[in-house]
């Protein structure tokens, strides 16, 4: 790559682009460049937060809150104070989308409603324990930066922008921007990964009694309000059907076989030739799969010869 | 109705009970060639149309013959149709079609070749027939005249004849020179042969005294006249040929001349067409009395007893007799072939069938090869088909006689019962003793007479495996009885011995090398007894000499002796031998195992003569047994030339368990363990629900992981289920907090059962909360490590709910998830279970097949392939040889297994075929070819159709590349699914089971020996990088007695407990697929390899710039191309460097190394 081709390559369709290093390893002794791509925020549908967001592209695996902030911190210095830090996932997603959705206001609920919600809300928070001590993200995740206000927002973007000229210029006094990584890695991770796995006893019971409890009291509330509704006219006078809970399970599988074995019974004892059409009919029908058969055949044949050519002996 | 009349007639014939099998019973009149049955349908189908054939014509003999061959040929046609589609004639369409296909291919067709090997054929013969007569000399003056004058040597049999011989030897104008073999009558094979060409010149009968018979006479002389044809040609100045002398089928009674074409003859086309040409002398019919060489009569009289009073009383020379016979028998043979050929439709395929099936197999006509090659094939056929019409009828279909002739062949003990075509009083009840014998009585030549006894026992065992593979009703067994070689004696034998041919005759001495081997076999058969099923010999062949010369055997020339066992006595320790009260018998059994021998009290109160040997590491008990045959029999010296090569497993396996005596002890303390842990669990009071069945479900527990147990290998997994109950909730969510409470209650009661058992509830897939989430890990008394899950079956109903929910109820997105939950809750419950207590079975009834998996599942290891595959999927991959053997026969050593298990893996067209196995075929083994229990033909047929579906949905093969079905398990995605492996994996697994398959090869052609070990060698250049791992520092960890401060929790004796289970470098490349997957694929050793390689995916290279991309870039500008960007955008480069940084960070004090290859 030419040099006049690097400086020209510091900001591309709206972003900033900054290389920061990474520091070498033992296991890996090279000063390698990573790009960070930044830019304002702007999603399609803005919020409060919107005008102090940075939205930063490609962040490091390893990457977390603490070690975006500290390097907002490096880069702009005391003016860039980073509040928060919302990484890609599922659950930025969701959140989003929650936060969109327009709320139900003025809308009194009833108090089951209610405490549907709140035990739905219980039973989220009755999770097993986690199992990771960081969470790793995927290659070349997006984050949403949220500063302290938009001034700092500005300095850090204006900061980043000069910065990533100065590097992207090179020379030897070109500065550098290391990454700092916060999280454990190597044997540690693993180690802290297998501890986790084992959760100490009382530990486990508890959040899955809190669990259990919860399901149980939801379950009754459930059906406590399916009976209420049941035949009941809404506002418009509408009767919502709905279907009772009991599946029509057979009471054991001996059962069930019985039934199968009684059915079998009443076949074998009319015969599946009782008319002659029908034995007719079920010659005619194993000639045409006699035909199917063999014209399949004759197809395998074929394909087989189109993928490895014709039949030889080795 | 006519129809109806005709329909009562044709039911009235006999009908044969299985048209696939030529009736066995009764003469067949060539009318009734098609099943009655379906010559019934098509006339009720034609409605009555039926007459000309109505009347049976005997059209063999009748007048009327030609006219109703033909009309039995159109006939033919018409029915074939009708046939086809019921795969009556032939095995089934498939099998008819593919059949078409290779005889197409290898039927002779009139070409370029053809004719230009006529026009040197026709030069030749005219050539031979313009060399003078000579006058009739003494044998030293004829001999030293033809030296002298044309340097061309005679080439006398062994013993030269006698310096004071009477009589003369003289060369005379040949009375007739035929064109002979099958390239006269177009039945070579034009795939892979090199086409021979036979010019068979007849001596004229005044060469010959009536007494020529006796001592070689004939043979001297027939010697005098080839080499006189040999000088004249050499001589020859209006024509170059490459001349040189040969044995026809290595008899050495046999010398022929071999011609080729010299290089800047004015004949260059045989050079091209890779063919020979050979002169076979022979003589009349008549030449001599048939009843006095006669197979029983003696006709080599010992020196000085020429005059032998009563030459009865001599030992026959069978051998001798009958290389004389077949000399005067070859044009009585073609006539025979000849006349089979024209009187019955399918010989010609047949003969081809034959031809192929002999190759594949490695038979052939020379001595070496077995003695049963393309033309005793025909020769056989022809005259089964003249005298015995309950065997071969010419009605039958190519297939059909083809399968006849094997049928006989596996049958029949032509030792013990010999053939005769007719006539059979002028041969007496003469048998052979360990030789077949079928003589064909016009000819008077037994056909078989080069068939040594090793050879006839493994063309039988051939002939006996491809029967029972024909009739094989569910899987296509095209390519093992056509198409796969099986000649190689690496795959083919368990075990393989090589003797130097120049150590094992003994000096001085008369007895030929084939006597000696004669007696070597015989010794070795009654040393192994039942521990062998088959031994054979293969000598070292003659190449030709040249003409100038004697032939010379080669010195170091060796012979190769294979053995097939049978694993469950091969390593018996004990032989028993007579009681010692039968004097005679513990005499005989005392001289031949010598010193070994010892009389023993057994448990059971007898008191035996017997041999027991020891158990040493490193030499099985069959390789001990062999060298001391060979050392009591044939002396020290042989013993220590010879090079036994057997199982190779024993260095390649990890902890043991390759002895084949007790392959599964090494897995006894953890079977053991599991079934305590069963009963214990079963006995327990206070469980909230009675259990239903505890299965194993891990490979430790069916024998097949390469480390056997022990207190450092990951746990072994089982499954527990409850009886059903209506207490279960209904929300998966919460049937999975269910089982967390449950397994809690477990580890409490196991804990108050026995202090010695220590429990320990696990969390895993946390991330899919409607997916099993907990195991409990059981530490057993005897330090043995259980992974329980709880099972429960109303999963799968939930599962499939939301699957078929109409599509308003459910996400895209949840479906998914139910979807993958529901493919792994089966991977993890019911098929593992199956499979475990299907492939136990198996184990314990196949020695070699544990060993032959670990050995697999090393060798997969060994390049890095292991962790792609499913451990089901390679246990599966290596039962196929064992289940499914043909062309061969069940292997008795894992190293055998091995072997074709590679070969047959090379060999899978993975893209087309389904790999599938069928664990009925143990149970067929065992109830003696009774199939129960076996898989059904729709149920292999459902595994071809699921497998085509497949390719239909995920042409690309993301998703599933391999099939690999069982008869437990029919859908053949079960263990392959979501890339296990991917397609790229699957690739690299053939091209690298192909480059093994090459290296046998090699071993075979350069006569090498076995090294086993080469198959294993992995380099990593063709990587892009490799991250090399720090073992002490995983050591360490592992390890928490040294250095573990930071989980004061575990420490004490528990701690090591405590560390079950932990994988660090499993975990690492699990975040590494993760986080990478689309971009990389990794390769690991998952079995304590200290390397992680990876390949970048192409694709991912460069690509039009964009915010998620989906992995780590570096920006450079857009190029030229417009496809790579434009419109003021730039392009992104992965940016390797950056990621390999990462592996280097995230992996920490693991990574001893992360580097680029230099490529």
């Amino acid at each position: 790559m030419a040099s006049d081709n690097r400086g020209a390559l510091y900001e591309r369709a709206g972003y900033t682009i900054l290389p920061i290093t990474f520091p070498p390893t033992p296991a890996y002794p090279h000063k390698v460049h990573h790009h960070l791509y930044l830019r304002s925020h702007d999603p399609r549908i803005e919020d409060r937060d919107t005008p102090r967001t940075l939205f930063v592209s490609n962040v490091p695996i390893d990457a977390s809150e603490s070690s975006i902030r500290d390097l907002f911190k490096r880069i702009a210095g005391g003016r860039g104070a980073v509040q928060r830090v919302e990484f890609e996932d599922k659950a930025w997603k969701q959140r989003h989308e929650v936060s969109e959705a327009p709320v139900h206001a003025g809308v009194k609920r009833k108090r089951e409603e209610v405490e549907e919600a709140e035990l739905e809300a219980k039973m989220e928070t009755a999770q097993l324990p986690e199992v990771w001590e960081d969470e790793l993200l995927p290659g070349g995740t997006c984050a949403l930066v949220v500063f302290a206000d938009k001034s700092s927002k500005d300095v850090a973007l204006k900061a980043s922008g000069r910065l990533a000229k100065a590097i992207w210029k090179g020379g030897k006094d070109a500065p550098e921007l290391t990454w700092n990584s916060s999280q454990a890695c190597g044997i540690e991770r693993y180690l802290s990964h297998h501890h986790l796995t084992h959760p100490t006893k009382h530990h486990l019971q508890s959040s899955i009694n809190t669990y259990l409890t919860t399901f149980t009291r939801l379950e009754s509330l459930r059906t406590r309000l399916a009976a209420r509704t049941h035949n009941v006219p809404d506002a418009d006078g509408f009767v919502t059907v709905t279907r009772h809970a009991h599946h029509h399970r057979p009471a054991s599988s001996a059962a069930a076989q019985a039934a199968a074995d009684r059915a079998a019974e009443k076949e074998k004892k009319i015969g599946p030739d009782f008319y002659r059409f029908q034995a007719r009919e079920k010659r005619k029908e194993r000639d045409r799969e006699l035909k199917v058969g063999f014209e399949e055949d004759v197809r395998r044949i074929r394909e087989m010869r189109e993928r490895r050519g014709r039949v030889r002996p080795e | 109705m006519a129809s109806a009349a005709v329909k009562r007639r044709k039911i009235s014939h006999p009908t044969p009970k299985d048209a696939d099998l030529p009736s066995s019973n009764g003469v067949r009149e060539p009318e009734n060639d098609f099943s009655d049955e379906e010559l019934d349908e098509e006339e009720e189908l034609e409605s009555g149309s039926d007459s000309a054939d109505s009347a049976p014509a005997d059209d063999r003999n009748g007048p009327k013959a030609k006219a109703n061959g033909r009309r039995r040929a159109e006939k033919r046609d018409d029915t074939m149709m009708g046939e086809m589609y019921t795969g009556a004639i032939f095995k089934s369409n498939l099998f008819k079609l593919q059949c078409d296909d290779l005889l197409d291919q290898a039927r002779p067709r009139a070409g370029p070749r053809e004719a230009s090997i006529d026009k040197v054929v026709r030069t030749l013969r005219k050539f031979i027939e313009t060399i003078p007569d000579t006058e009739p000399r003494s044998v030293s003056e004829a001999e030293k005249a033809l030296l002298k004058q044309h340097k061309t040597a005679v080439p006398f049999p062994d013993p030269r004849p006698p310096k004071d011989a009477n009589y003369k030897l003289q060369y005379l104008k040949p009375s007739s020179i035929t064109v002979s073999g099958s390239y006269q009558t177009k039945r070579f094979n034009r795939v892979g042969e090199e086409l021979g060409v036979d010019l068979v010149v007849c001596m004229p009968s005044a060469l010959f005294q009536e007494k020529d018979y006796l001592n070689y006479r004939y043979f001297y002389k027939r010697a005098y006249y080839l080499a006189q044809i040999a000088s004249a040609l050499l001589s020859s100045s209006a024509h170059k040929f490459d001349v040189s002398y040969s044995y026809l089928n290595g008899n050495r009674l046999h010398p022929i001349l071999a011609i080729r074409f010299a290089k800047g003859g004015s004949e260059d086309g045989l050079a091209k067409t890779k063919s020979f040409i050979q002169i076979i002398p022979s003589c009349q019919p008549n030449q001599f009395p048939r009843e006095k060489i006669a197979p029983h009569k003696n006709c080599v009289r010992p020196r000085g007893e020429e005059g032998h009073a009563n030459p009865e009383k001599l030992p026959p020379t069978p051998f001798y007799n009958a290389s004389l016979l077949a000399d005067a028998s070859p044009l009585v043979l073609s006539k025979l072939i000849e006349g089979a050929s024209n009187h019955c439709d399918g010989f010609q395929d047949a003969c081809l069938f034959g031809r192929i099936w002999l190759r594949q197999r490695g038979l052939g006509g020379s001595i070496a090869n077995g003695g049963f090659g393309n033309f005793e094939w025909a020769s056989t056929m022809a005259t089964l088909l003249r005298h015995r019409s309950n065997v071969l009828s010419p009605g039958f279909s190519s297939y059909q006689l083809f399968k006849a002739t094997l049928q006989f062949l596996a049958n029949n003990d032509l030792r013990s019962q010999p053939f005769v075509s007719h006539n059979p009083k002028s041969f007496g009840t003469w048998t052979q003793g360990d030789c077949p014998v079928f003589i064909e009585a016009e000819s008077g030549v037994n056909l078989l007479y080069k068939v040594r006894s090793w050879s006839y026992e493994s063309l039988r065992q051939a002939a006996r495996s491809s029967v029972t593979a024909l009739g094989d009703t569910v899987f296509d067994q095209f390519e093992s009885t056509f198409i796969q070689r099986a000649d190689s004696s690496f795959l083919r034998y368990d075990f393989r011995l090589t003797v130097p041919q120049h150590d094992l005759l003994v000096k001085g001495s008369l007895e030929t090398l084939e006597e000696r081997c004669s007696r070597l076999h015989k010794t070795l058969l009654k040393g192994l007894s039942d521990r062998v099923g088959l031994i054979t010999f293969k000598l070292p062949e003659f190449q030709v000499w040249k003409c100038d010369a004697n032939p010379r055997s080669d010195e170091k020339a060796r012979i190769q002796i294979g053995f097939v066992v049978h694993p469950q006595h091969a390593f018996r320790l004990v032989e028993h031998g007579p009681s010692a009260e039968e004097k005679a018998k513990a005499d005989a059994f005392r001289k031949f195992w010598g010193n070994k021998a010892e009389l023993r009290r057994f448990k059971d109160g007898s008191i035996l003569e017997s041999v027991v040997w020891e158990q040493k590491p490193g030499v099985s008990v069959f390789e001990q047994i062999v060298l001391y045959l060979l050392e009591q029999h044939f002396g020290e010296a042989v013993a220590q030339a010879s090079h036994l090569e057997g199982d190779q497993t024993g260095k390649l396996l990890p902890g043991g368990g390759q002895d084949v005596t007790a392959p599964t002890a090494p897995f006894q303390g953890l079977l053991s363990a599991f079934t305590t842990l069963t009963n214990d669990l079963r006995s327990m009071d206070g469980l909230p629900l009675q259990i239903r069945h505890i299965q194993a479900t891990d490979p430790q527990l069916r024998y097949s992981s390469i480390h056997p147990p022990s207190s450092t290998t990951s746990p072994a997994t089982m499954t527990l289920e409850f009886e059903g109950s209506g207490r279960w909730p209904d929300s998966l969510q919460a049937i999975q907090y269910t089982k967390v409470a449950f397994l809690l209650k477990l580890s409490d009661l196991l804990s108050e059962h026995s202090s010695s058992y220590h429990a320990q509830v696990g969390i895993e897939n946390r991330m899919h909360p409607i997916e099993n989430q907990a195991y409990l890990d059981i530490t057993t008394p005897s330090h043995h490590i259980l992974r329980l899950r709880i099972h429960h079956d109303r999963e799968t109903a939930l599962l499939n709910r939301t699957l078929t929910q109409p599509p308003h109820l459910t996400t895209p997105a949840s479906r998914d998830e139910a979807a993958f939950a529901l493919s792994a809750y089966k991977s993890t419950f019911p098929r593992p279970a199956a499979h475990t207590q299907a492939l136990a079975t198996a184990a314990t009834r196949f020695p070699a097949l544990s060993p032959a998996i670990r050995l697999l599942k090393r060798w997969f290891a060994s390049h890095l392939l292991l962790p792609h595959f499913a451990p089901e999927t390679i246990e599966l991959l290596a039962l196929r040889v064992f289940l499914h053997p043909e062309p061969f026969g069940v292997p008795g050593t894992p190293t055998a297994a091995f072997l074709r298990t590679l070969a047959a893996i090379a060999r899978w067209d993975w893209r087309g075929e389904p790999w599938c196995v069928d664990f009925g075929r143990a149970n067929i083994e065992k109830n003696g070819g009774a199939g129960e229990g076996g898989m059904s033909k729709s149920e292999y047929a459902e595994v071809v159709t699921r497998l085509r579906a497949w390719r239909k949905v995920d042409p690309g093969m993301t998703r599933v590349a391999l099939c690999v079905a069982s008869s437990i398990e029919t859908d053949g995605a079960a263990w392959t699914e979501r890339g296990m492996p991917p397609v790229v994996i699957a690739g690299r697994m053939t091209a690298l089971a192909r480059a093994a398959v090459e290296e046998v090869k090699r071993w075979e052609r350069e006569e090498g020996l076995m090294s086993l070990g080469t198959l294993f060698d992995s380099g990593v250049e063709d990587f892009d990088f490799v991250v090399e791992l720090d073992a002490k520092a995983i050591a360490r960890a592992r390890n928490p007695h040294e250095e573990n401060a930071r989980f004061k929790n575990l420490a004490g004796g528990k701690a090591k407990d405590a560390m079950a289970g932990f994988e660090p470098v499993k975990w690492f490349v699990q975040d590494l697929e993760r986080l990478y997957g689309d971009i990389m694929v990794l390769f690991w050793d998952s079995d304590g390899g200290n390397k992680i390689a990876g390949l970048w995916n192409p694709s991912a290279e460069r690509r039009p710039w964009k915010v998620k991309i989906g992995y780590s870039t570096m920006p450079i500008e857009a190029g030229q191309d417009p496809k790579e960007g434009g419109d003021g955008k730039f392009t992104a480069l992965i940016n390797k460097r950056a990621i390999l940084g990462e592996i280097a960070r995230l992996g920490g004090d693991m990574v001893s190394k992360v580097a680029e290859s230099a490529k």
